[in-house]
């Protein structure tokens, strides 16, 4: 009976870990597609490659880190404690996620920023 | 009559059937043959999810690689086309033996539930090195392209 509320944990976990990191993928790259447009100057065929490289980076990342620390290592025994573990794991995740999307959204900025700073010394230049 | 081939292969089989069935009974006395069992259906499971992954990721980055490599060489294109196809291959060896090497540090499964959490830390494993890797080369490829100012937009 122990093991039965580890293994319902994790069929708990594991759909919501996969759904929000697809969600939040979606949403932020979706997104930063204009953020690529503006640093490689409105070229779209660059833009949508980085994007999907920085996608396929981000599913990565997050996936295999929710998969990493999934493992709970004690045996559950009531459904309290099961609520407890889950949200503790759960919870600790989105605030990974939350930290990889603004690392993302930072990088998205600063390479907005030196592009932009780049365009405006060639300008005058050319 | 007796050297057809298909005598043979039915000479084959049953020799075959009874070699398996010899190890499975030998096997079936001691406690370990279940675990060796869940193990093993663990490490098919681990593969196929390995692998399928591995190679669509790697398709993803050779296609959206490409257009990074033709930026550095200048619009070279059998050149970039040539460089990316030995990378790919290069990526494939690398991961596909990774992922097949992790398997001897296993350890031995005695549950269903220990079998699903040991697939998916081992999985999470190699997602996440192959992450890292995949930043890694994107830094590279940065620092390079900022070293030869020749990531341009490509106006082709």
């Amino acid at each position: 009976m122990s093991s039965s509320f580890n293994f319902l944990a994790y069929m708990i976990y594991l759909p919501v870990v996969i759904s929000v990191t697809w969600l939040v993928a979606i949403t932020l790259f979706k997104n930063s597609k204009v953020f690529m447009l503006d640093i490689f100057h409105g070229n779209n065929e660059l833009a949508t490659a980085t994007n999907k490289l920085f996608e396929t980076g981000f599913y990565l990342l997050n996936v295999g880190f929710a998969f990493w620390i999934m493992k709970i290592a004690e045996t559950i025994s009531n459904p309290r404690s099961m609520m407890e573990v889950l949200s503790g794991r759960i919870g600790g995740f989105f605030i990974w996620l939350g930290i990889m999307l603004f690392l993302n959204l930072y990088l998205f900025f600063r390479g907005r920023r030196i592009s932009k700073a780049k365009s405006k010394v060639i300008i005058p230049v050319a | 009559m007796q050297r057809t081939p298909s005598y043979l292969l039915t000479i084959y089989f049953t020799k075959l059937s009874e070699y398996f069935e010899n190890t499975i009974s030998l096997n079936n006395f001691d406690a370990e043959s279940k675990c060796t069992d869940m193990n093993t259906i663990a490490y098919a499971i681990y593969l196929a999810i390995t692998y399928l992954i591995t190679v669509k990721v790697g398709w993803r980055f050779y296609r959206n690689g490409r257009v990074f490599i033709l930026g550095l060489l200048e619009q070279n294109h059998t050149l970039a086309d040539a460089i990316n196809n030995i990378l790919l291959v290069g990526y494939y060896l690398v991961n596909l033996g990774y992922a097949t090497v992790m398997i001897s540090t296993w350890d031995t499964i005695h549950s269903w539930t220990e079998m699903l959490v040991s697939i998916t830390a081992m999985t999470g494993q190699i997602f996440l090195s192959l992450g890292i890797l995949h930043c890694f080369n994107m830094l590279v490829i940065y620092i390079i392209s900022k070293r030869n100012h020749s990531i341009q937009p490509l106006k082709s």
